[in-house]
């Protein structure tokens, strides 16, 4: 695993790092019209460290991957496994997403406000650890050269459980809102003003 | 026909949130290894060449400036506010310039630990189980 994070860092960062090194000598040849004073020529440095990540680039990608691609391969079913055990689980997870939280509003009381609230917030905790789990195996799916999963199903979830959480605030402000009324006395009605 | 558009505006859209996920860990990997302690967003390097040569040429008139004034009766000696500006200017030209050559030292450093920890890191290659079945 060790040497597939190295792979995968050389993988990742290679063509950016070596994107910046034109940048780099810009800034020094800036410095060096400036005459600012440095300890060693960097620009020696850079096209050293140019080459070097090139080399240890080209081993990486090269003879070293290709002595651990069987036993890539073999983690990589291993890893297809896990995927697909976890793909069921989010589509349940959807399911019983859809099933149980409160998309409707049929009658609103504190006691209802508030267990709407508990539901929103105990799926709120649930698809975000399962959003962790999804990230940990993108991550894998990254250092196995396997397709990235998207798990479409998560993000609906996470946007409906913003669309419900606003809903509900406005359920429960109307709620507050007639309760308050309900309190006031007859002789406090301001009928100038209700038009 | 609506609805299907909004699923098309929607794949569309959940490919762009993909995209920008991908460049994210990109830029995260990033950040952890070659970006690390360096600031990434700061103005051009023209504008940086521009500033300093401002600042350089000004620091050019301060020191051209006579060392003594005579106005009337009155002389007037410059000298010490002609090292005070000159102090100024200067620590205005090493913060441009220090913040260059920090920032990029920095990425320099990042770069060759980077390079010693892959060299390093792929030195051991783990044997597989078919490598040693065919050895035998």
């Amino acid at each position: 695993m060790a040497v597939m994070t190295h792979l995968r860092d050389v993988k990742m960062i290679k063509d950016k790092t070596l994107e910046q090194i034109d940048p780099m000598k810009q800034a020094i040849m800036l410095m060096k019209k400036h005459q600012v004073k440095m300890d060693e020529d960097f620009l020696v440095t850079l096209e050293t460290n140019k080459s070097q990540l090139k080399d240890v680039s080209e081993k990486a990608l090269g003879p070293v991957k290709e002595s651990i691609l069987p036993l890539q391969n073999q983690e990589a079913q291993n890893i297809k496994g896990r995927l697909a055990r976890f793909g069921v689980v989010v589509q349940e997870f959807r399911i019983k997403f859809q099933n149980t939280l409160p998309y409707h509003v049929t009658d609103s009381s504190p006691e209802i406000i508030n267990g709407a609230y508990d539901q929103i917030t105990h799926f709120y905790i649930e698809t975000c650890k399962l959003e962790n789990e999804a990230k940990e195996l993108n991550n894998l799916e990254t250092l196995f050269d396997l397709q990235r999963s998207s798990y479409k199903q998560l993000k609906d979830c996470k946007s409906e459980l913003i669309s419900l959480k606003e809903m509900w605030d406005l359920v429960a402000l109307i709620d507050m809102q007639f309760d308050s009324w309900k309190k006031t006395l007859w002789d406090q009605i301001d009928t100038e003003n209700l038009t | 026909m609506f609805t299907k558009k909004l699923n098309a505006m929607r794949t569309g859209a959940d490919d762009e949130d993909q995209k920008i996920e991908e460049e994210q860990d990109s830029f995260n990997w990033m950040a952890t290894k070659i970006l690390k302690g360096v600031v990434t967003r700061y103005p051009s390097l023209d504008i940086f060449d521009e500033k300093i040569s401002h600042l350089t040429s000004v620091k050019k008139q301060i020191s051209e400036m006579k060392q003594q004034v005579d106005i009337g009766w009155l002389r007037v000696n410059s000298v010490p506010l002609i090292r005070e500006l000159e102090k100024t200017i200067d620590a205005w030209i090493v913060a441009h310039t220090s913040f260059l050559l920090n920032n990029t030292m920095r990425q320099i450093t990042n770069i060759n630990n980077f390079i010693k920890e892959v060299s390093e890191g792929i030195k051991v290659v783990p044997k597989s189980n078919e490598s040693e079945a065919e050895k035998a």
